[in-house]
């Protein structure tokens, strides 16, 4: 493990992962401390999924590697696994099989077990114990993934877009369920997803991959702090605006709006100054917001 | 071994819904044997059917199970929830592998019940512990066990096989090039070394290579699928990589182990022969075919090696062997073979030639395509052409150029088994003797006439000449000189008589015996006549003394000598003008006593050559009747010692000198 990873419990070194001449991610390197919330968005394509394969030391990367509890995910994967529990972006267990025979196979395998907590989740949101898997409604599918993977009482939990396919009713039972217990274990998460509205209130950070580039890693208070959308009438363009480091700014003969990466109240001031007596008025951004801004067509690094 | 276990026990859950299934496909037979009573016994009906209904559904359930297993997960992006958990991917593998293979050995055994229960299950069919591919090649008692486990390991090869081709097919990567050249190239060198050590008639050693390549197959389809399993994971291109690397690495080595086997059993030099067995001597010269079975090549591999008897110099043929291949030319300077390439009848052979005068004999192809078994060569007198029967065609080929000088249609009777015996007058002219035995109401009937022919040669212009009623097979020989043969004539209303015949016409010039008993013929080479007649064994099948008349060129007796007591007695050559050799094998269960005699039939002495068998003239292909050895040939001495050796004896002396195979 490098210096700049000490200390994480799972990380990124420059990984690259080609299919074919395809590359799908490309130098990517960040690391994730011990009861981070990490939230790794991107549009579909963007290369999530492929990350989350090497992390989980299911898919050898082309460059680079991933890291887990400080070993090489690819070599250390069996051992990892222990202290690792998974939700998979699509329902992967035998269909033929039931909830209590899944539950059955996955406690012979790990050393600490809670059937219990199986049992209580598995019943509060109705999951039936006796029906194949493969009857289940997606959502019940992904309930009881968690249940699984929160069974084991793991130290790192992995979900793979765990809300992908589910209503609004079942995503917010989601992630309340997931929030209920990180709060009572502080085990660390990382999650990708498109559902930006549900992860924002639990990740404490967020990174953004574009096309295999990782565009953001930072805590998300500090980058919704910092980015801001600015909105002034008139065209004028003054130089007080490049201290706020605009991303991309749109403009017409009645008004501009840009997206600024360095919004400070100081820099603010003097582009008011700058285009006084005109108004100018600067927004926050929602996650959401700022993933579009972001990973949209337009976006790029900032 | 948890992760292991669990797979495994997880997986044969997931595989209940075959027994099920199964019973019903073992019931299906019983109401199917109430409609076939008038084929089979009700239990014979139940026993088969459900025995084809296990062992093709079981097949066919390991192809499923074995493409399906595994690969499927993978490639359908499942394969995350075992390796998402502490199971090793070597685990994952074997726990699925076994689970499968279990599967179907229970679905099969779950088939059988209904059959077991009502009529006996298999083993009333097939009582015989020995399997078929065990014949003759070891212990002729196996444990009754051999057969299911093959059958297992065989689905086991089949599970692991269909999940290799599966992974090759779903992956789409650019190896299945690899695979595609390895599926040709790797039965072609399998191919090669099993063509090389057939050409040694040994079935020993076919079967070794056959069971060598089984299992290398079957540890290389284990080991690329774990392999496939531990390096690809999820990856199924990067598996297919590793899959195949790893399957033609494995097949590969082992098939080059195998050629490399095959190329060091086949090469073989005459020290090779742990024993002579058989040896046959060209009529001049010092030239003799070897014949025995090898060292460390497995019980029943044979070989057959030119030898020079005075330089030592060797060649081996590269033809199947089973002796009696070859045909020496009167003057010792040729030798022909007939080399099969299979063992299929009616198959067509290859005409080989060797120059045993040129410095380094090989044999060589003479490019001569023959029609399997149904071949027979003649040399005329000067070695300087070979006559060629083949099926119904003759041909007459120039010598050493090989330069077809005439081809002539035969017409035999249609529906009969033919019998051809030639030789040559002279250069230009050759003589048949065409024996058909005609079918009388589809069976064979036991004797016909001798058709008798002329072939000249310069004209292409074929004449009968006369013929010969009611003689036997094989009783039809001519003197050194071709004016006249001996056969045996055997009416069906009548007593056996031998008669001295006109060479040409088949004009009974005297009957020389006649009567009861069993005698055989021959002409020396002086034209003298000799008569072996047996006498009345003391008791059935036991051993009759032979009496042995010498005969005048014009049938008169001039000699009577009794030989001593022997079952079997065959003709060997003259190793002086006047001298003849006897043969007198005799085996009784594996022991082989040897015996024979040497008769001087100017004086009537015999003398007796305990323990040596001496070399002959025999050719399975060699068609001539007549006469052509030399009397005191080199190889009228050499004679197999009940050591397998062979010596030369030295008549005068009775010393024997080894010849030593180096």
């Amino acid at each position: 493990m490098s210096a700049q990873n000490d200390g994480a419990v799972l990380a990124f070194e420059n990984l690259t992962v080609r299919y074919g001449k395809t590359k799908a991610v490309d130098g990517v390197s960040f690391s994730v401390g011990q009861g981070e919330v990490y939230a790794l968005l991107g549009r579909n394509g963007s290369g999530k999924t492929s990350m989350i394969r090497c992390l989980l030391g299911q898919w050898a990367p082309t460059s680079g590697r991933a890291v887990l509890f400080g070993g090489d995910a690819w070599r250390t994967r069996t051992e990892a696994a222990v202290r690792l529990g998974v939700v998979p972006e699509a329902p992967d267990m035998p269909a033929a099989l039931d909830a209590n025979t899944l539950e059955a196979f996955c406690r012979k395998l790990y050393p600490k077990w809670d059937s219990r907590g199986v049992a209580e989740r598995l019943q509060r949101f109705g999951v039936p114990l006796k029906i194949p898997y493969g009857r289940l409604s997606r959502g019940q599918k992904n309930q009881l993934a968690l249940a699984l993977a929160l069974a084991s009482m793991p130290e790192v939990l992995v979900l793979d877009d765990p809300t992908l396919g589910l209503d609004a009713v079942a995503r917010k039972e989601f992630f309340e369920e997931l929030v209920g217990d990180l709060a009572d274990r502080g085990t660390t998460v990382f999650i990708t997803t498109h559902d930006l509205a549900g992860i924002e209130g639990i990740a404490t950070r967020v990174g953004i991959l574009k096309a295999g580039v990782l565009l953001v890693d930072e805590a998300i208070e500090s980058l919704k702090e910092r980015f801001r959308i600015v909105r002034w009438e008139g065209n004028a363009q003054p130089a007080s605006l490049g201290a706020l480091a605009p991303v991309r700014s749109t403009g017409d003969t009645w008004g501009c709006e840009a997206l600024v990466s360095r919004y400070s109240e100081e820099a603010f001031s003097r582009l008011a100054q700058d285009l006084a007596p005109t108004g100018v008025e600067a927004s926050a951004l929602s996650l959401e917001e700022l993933f579009i801004a972001l990973a949209g067509e337009e976006g790029g690094r900032s | 071994m948890r992760g292991f276990a669990n797979v495994l026990l997880l997986e044969l859950r997931m595989r209940r819904a075959v027994y099920p299934a199964a019973l019903v496909a073992g019931l299906v037979p019983i109401p199917m044997a109430f409609f076939m009573k008038s084929v089979a016994s009700f239990s014979d009906c139940v026993n088969v059917g459900a025995g084809a209904f296990a062992l093709i559904g079981g097949e066919l359930l390991a192809l499923y199970l074995g493409a399906t297993v595994l690969c499927q997960d993978i490639s359908e992006g499942r394969a995350g929830f075992y390796l998402s958990k502490p199971v090793s991917p070597l685990a994952l593998w074997a726990g699925k592998l076994l689970a499968a293979w279990a599967a179907v050995l229970g679905a099969m055994v779950v088939c059988l019940i209904p059959a077991t229960l009502l009529g006996g299950g298999l083993t009333d069919l097939h009582p015989s512990p020995n399997p078929l591919w065990v014949y003759d090649l070891g212990p002729q008692e196996l444990s009754p066990l051999w057969t299911p486990l093959l059958l297992a390991l065989g689905l086991l090869a089949f599970i692991a096989l269909a999940h290799a081709l599966s992974v090759m097919f779903r992956a789409r990567s650019l190896w299945l090039v690899l695979d595609a050249v390895m599926v040709v190239l790797l039965p072609a060198l399998v191919w090669w070394a099993i063509k090389r050590v057939f050409l040694l008639g040994s079935i020993y050693l076919i079967v070794f290579e056959v069971t060598t390549v089984c299992l290398v197959i079957f540890a290389g389809l284990l080991a690329a699928g774990a392999v496939q399993t531990v390096v690809g994971r999820a990856d199924l291109k990067r598996g297919h990589k590793a899959l195949s690397l790893t399957l033609w690495a494995i097949l590969g080595v082992g098939v080059l182990a195998l050629d490399g086997h095959a190329f060091w059993a086949a090469r073989i030099s005459p020290s090779d022969i742990a024993k002579v067995e058989s040896m046959q001597a060209a009529p001049s010269g010092p030239w003799v075919l070897v014949s025995g079975r090898l060292k460390h090549r497995g019980p029943d591999a044979w070989a057959g090696i030119l030898l020079n008897s005075q330089s030592g110099a060797s060649y081996t043929l590269r033809t199947l062997r089973w002796g009696g291949d070859t045909v020496f030319s009167p003057d010792g300077r040729f030798a022909v073979s007939v080399a099969f390439h299979s063992m299929v009848d009616r198959s067509p052979v290859e005409l080989l030639a060797c120059d045993l005068t040129a410095s380094k004999p090989e044999a060589l192809a003479t490019g001569i395509t023959l029609s399997g078994y149904d071949t027979s060569l003649a040399f005329s007198p000067d070695s300087s052409r070979l006559a060629i029967q083949t099926g119904s065609d003759l041909l007459i080929y120039e010598l050493p150029s090989w330069k077809l000088v005439a081809a002539q249609k035969v017409g035999t009777p249609p529906d009969s088994w033919r019998s051809w015996r030639m030789y040559f007058l002279d250069r230009d002219t050759l003589r048949l003797g065409l024996m058909a035995d005609q079918k009388v109401n589809g069976m064979l009937a036991k004797r016909t006439d001798l058709q008798l022919y002329e072939f000249d040669i310069k004209n292409r212009k074929l004449s009968a000449t006369g013929s010969v009623a009611s003689v036997g097979h094989w009783s039809y020989r001519v003197d050194a000189a071709g004016e006249r043969f001996l056969v045996f004539q055997e009416p069906v209303d009548g007593d056996r008589r031998l008669l001295l015949c006109d060479a040409k016409t088949g004009e009974v010039l005297k009957t020389l015996a006649a009567g009861e008993g069993k005698r055989s013929a021959r002409f020396l080479s002086d034209g003298r006549i000799l008569v072996l007649e047996k006498k009345n064994a003391t008791q059935p099948g036991g051993e009759a003394s032979r009496r042995l008349s010498v005969l005048s060129p014009e049938g008169v007796e001039v000699r009577s000598v009794e030989v001593g007591a022997s079952r079997y007695f065959m003709w060997g050559l003259e190793p002086a003008p006047g001298k003849v050799l006897l043969d007198s094998p005799d085996r009784i269960g594996d022991e082989l006593t040897q015996k024979t005699f040497l008769l001087d039939v100017n004086t009537g002495v015999v003398q007796k050559l305990d323990g040596l068998s001496p070399a002959s003239l025999f050719s399975w292909y060699s068609s001539g009747p007549r006469e052509t050895q030399a009397p005191g040939s080199p190889g009228s001495h050499l004679f197999i010692d009940d050591q397998g050796r062979i010596v030369r004896y030295d008549f005068e002396t009775g010393a024997k000198t080894v010849v030593k195979l180096k």
